[in-house]
């Protein structure tokens, strides 16, 4: 595990360049943000996460082509190594198991989009360990030897499966709020089976937003194209700012921005198009805060982040859900802040939404 | 009320809880009559499926009689006599206009979790980890049904508990496994797991015109049942040198048209490929256990059809990929989509072509359930699936 890590460094920040897209077209880093035009749209692409896990499968694929070239040289060495006493007769067995970790090795260095070989190697090192556990079982071997083996194939295995899921998570839907501090920035898309009209209209009067925008408590109207936006009642913290329309196609997009002076620089944008095959409309909105430096701006930027029940990246769910069910969907845990058992609420709970739906 | 509690691994107790409310205007609150434990339970039960919370009231097998409704709910009133399906679904969704219930696209408030996982999102059900929506579950007294305008099913009078309980879950299950083969006229179809999924898909598959069935299980008295009452050709896989091999035999070489996977991750096996599955799967190096579904694979003539309704969780270790693909195979799964299936076998209960109550072997009230998780896990006392009295 420890080579692993080190060897994961060295190759990852020279080799790391190739990144994952919204269209899988590898392209080149350009600072830090990078954009695709493959499909006509363009995307941001959370290239640090995607960097990350990269580098980290790109020192797997060193460290399973380093095992396996010493499986295949030096079998007898390595027999030994996991603590199997018999070495001669193990020989074709650990070259075989060689190959596998090479082939591995290089289907993580080679592909693009490397999550199917990574999860072959968590393949891969479950075979190692099954015979391991075999060794464990025969008397005659050093079991202390083979437990010290058995604890490394498990790190690499664990490893391994943070590799998948560092891969599979890194989907260029969903941009992570950045934790910097600062801001916070959320990118997502839905798919709404609701004409496009009906969802442009929603979205376009502000004063509808709170519905799903959990984090917000409320928007008003103010004039033509403004509006007043307001959060942080229930965490002790009520902020406000003025918000102004920069953009709006109808049908096809809504954009704004903060102006005047206000603690919070805010933007959003949201793009409907109708979706292929009479599905609907397609949305994909993106969101971004900027909040001061300091305790205050740490505190502000706990309102965006700690909303009771939703995590900011769900609110275009809740969106989906009012379109097309009429209400925010609720289970028996989502209704609370932080994890719940699903149990039903000791006390009464009454939903804004119950007396106006 | 009392209710049926996950409080960790092998550890169910029934507690009191706070009795369900409405919060949502399509809700609907049923009071529980009978409920039973699915071999899907056991997989949070022996804790498989990540994402419980002790504490969490368990079960998606209910029915009962309608005591609330929400104000959106105009095809239900107070004292109606319902069955539940088990997925949530909104009935507004693609998914849903698209029949798949179990993929509903609203239903499930922490989609974010499976989409880590998984990609995309299923449903939410009932009773079922956190992974699929954190709703309280009906192994209870009550439950809190949303949607209510369009899972639940209402009961004619005349028919018992036990002959439509099953309509929530595993009747439609068995059903779907048999309907995703593709099953025509003269086919020979194979079913793995003799549980209550798997007797249902080896009677579905005989009322859609199948014309030969083997099942596969080691327990004599589940074999037996598959015999009995389903009219299969059982094999029991302890007594046999290979599944595979015996399966070519008996089909003069092709292998089964359909071959049926009703057993689902804690799958069992022989020797070192069962010690094998067993430690990666404690080590969390796979996630699920996979013997009955290579065996599908590697069995199924060239062509045919696998069909997985046993239930998978995450990632698995030696997936006979390259079988599929050479030759051809086709693999369907999911979820049951209970909701498309509900009407038509209900009237298949009716009048009488079938009646799903020769799997219940024992009937116990809500307070022991935690016995009858014991037993139904343990395959003790020819348990073959026990229902719950409220
Ligand atoms: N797809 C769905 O919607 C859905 C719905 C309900 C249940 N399920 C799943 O169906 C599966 C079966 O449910 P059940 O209630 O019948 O459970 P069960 O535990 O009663 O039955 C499983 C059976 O499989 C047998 N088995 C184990 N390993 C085997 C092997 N290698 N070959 C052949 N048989 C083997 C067991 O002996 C047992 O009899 C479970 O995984 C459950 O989660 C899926
Ligand atoms: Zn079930
Ligand atoms: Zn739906």
């Amino acid at each position: 595990m420890e080579t692993a890590t080190q060897q994961g460094d060295g190759v990852g920040s020279a080799g790391g360049e190739r990144y994952l897209t919204g269209t899988d077209k590898p392209i080149r880093a350009q600072g830090e943000g990078g954009r695709v035009t493959g499909d006509g749209v363009e995307r941001e692409v959370d290239l640090p996460r995607a960097r990350r896990a990269d580098k980290l499968a790109q020192g797997l694929g060193w460290f399973s082509i380093g095992l396996g070239t010493a499986q295949i040289l030096a079998p007898r060495a390595m027999s030994r190594l996991v603590g199997v006493k018999n070495a001669d007769h193990n020989t074709g067995l650990m070259r075989a198991l060689g190959v596998r970790e090479i082939a591995a090795g290089i289907g993580l260095l080679a592909d693009p989009k490397p999550t199917g070989f990574a999860v072959a190697r968590v393949a891969g090192d479950a075979m190692d360990l099954a015979l391991l556990v075999r060794t464990l079982a025969t008397p005659e071997n050093d079991k202390g030897r083979a437990l010290f083996a058995t604890a490394a194939v498990v790190g690499v295995g664990l490893l391994d499966v943070l590799a998948s899921e560092e891969l599979s998570t890194t989907a260029p839907k969903v941009t992570h709020p950045d934790r910097s501090g600062e801001a916070l920035s959320v990118k997502r898309s839905v798919t709404v089976s609701r004409p496009v009209e009906e969802v442009y209209a929603f979205w376009k009067d502000f004063e509808n937003l709170p519905r799903f925008m959990k984090h917000l408590d409320r928007v008003e109207n103010t004039g033509e194209s403004t509006s007043r936006w307001s959060a942080g009642a229930a965490q002790g913290e009520s902020v406000q700012w003025e918000v102004q329309l920069v953009e709006s196609q109808p049908n096809r997009l809504l954009s704004w921005k903060t102006i005047g002076i206000s603690d919070i620089t805010a933007h959003g944008r949201v793009e409907f198009a109708p979706a292929p095959g009479g599905r609907g409309t397609e949305v994909r909105a993106s969101l971004s805060y900027q909040v001061p430096g300091g305790a205050v701006g740490k505190r502000i930027a706990m309102i965006f982040r700690d909303v009771p029940g939703v995590k900011i990246e769900n609110e275009l769910n809740v969106f989906k859900q009012i379109m097309e069910t009429g209400e925010e969907v609720r289970s028996d845990a989502s209704i609370h802040k932080g994890p719940h058992p699903a149990q039903p609420p000791s006390d009464r709970v009454n939903f804004q939404d119950q007396t106006t739906a | 009320m009392k209710a049926t509690c996950w409080m960790g691994k092998k550890k169910m107790e029934v507690r009191d809880v706070p009795d369900p409310q409405i919060f949502n205007q399509r809700d609907c609150i049923v009071k529980i009559t009978s409920t039973a434990i699915c071999g899907s339970d056991l997989h949070l039960y022996n804790a498989f499926i990540p994402f419980m919370e002790p504490g969490d009231i368990m079960g998606h097998e209910f029915m009962g009689e309608v005591v609330d409704v929400g104000r959106n709910v105009k095809n239900l009133k107070v004292g109606d006599r319902v069955v539940v399906p088990f997925p949530i679904a909104c009935g507004n969704c693609n998914a849903c206009k698209a029949e798949l219930y179990s993929c509903c696209e609203n239903s499930n408030p922490n989609r974010a979790l499976p989409e880590k996982l998984m990609g995309h999102s299923p449903a939410g059900i009932f009773g079922y980890s956190h992974l699929t929506g954190g709703y309280a579950g009906g192994q209870a007294e009550y439950a809190r049904v949303p949607f209510a305008d369009v899972g639940p099913i209402k009961i004619p009078n005349g028919l018992t508990d036990d002959q439509v309980l099953f309509l929530s879950d595993i009747l439609p299950t068995g059903w779907m496994g048999a309907d995703m083969a593709s099953i025509k006229p003269g086919d020979v179809v194979a079913v793995w797991g003799c549980g209550p999924v798997g007797q249902f898909a080896i009677a579905s598959a005989y009322l859609m015109g199948a014309e030969r069935v083997y099942a596969i299980d080691r327990f004599p008295y589940r074999l037996q049942m598959a015999r009995e009452k389903c009219g299969a050709v059982t094999i029991n896989y302890e007594e046999v040198e290979s599944v595979v091999e015996t399966l070519t035999e008996l089909t003069g070489g092709r292998g089964p048209d359909a071959c049926i996977d009703a057993v689902g991750l804690e799958s069992h096996s022989h020797g070192i490929g069962h010690v094998m599955d067993r430690t990666k799967q404690a080590l969390k190096m796979t996630t699920d256990r996979i013997a009955a579904v290579r065996e599908a694979i590697m069995a199924c003539r060239n062509g045919g059809t696998v069909s997985i309704i046993g239930v998978y969780g995450g990632f698995v270790d030696k997936f006979p990929l390259g079988s599929v693909m050479n030759r051809s195979l086709t693999i369907r799964a999911g979820q049951c989509h209970v909701q498309k299936y509900m009407p038509m076998l209900l009237e298949k209960i009716e009048n009488g072509e079938i009646d799903p109550s020769f799997v219940i072997t024992h009937r116990l009230p809500l307070a022991e359930a935690a016995k009858g998780y014991e037993i139904f896990t343990n395959k003790v006392d020819n348990c073959e699936k026990v229902v719950l009295k409220v």
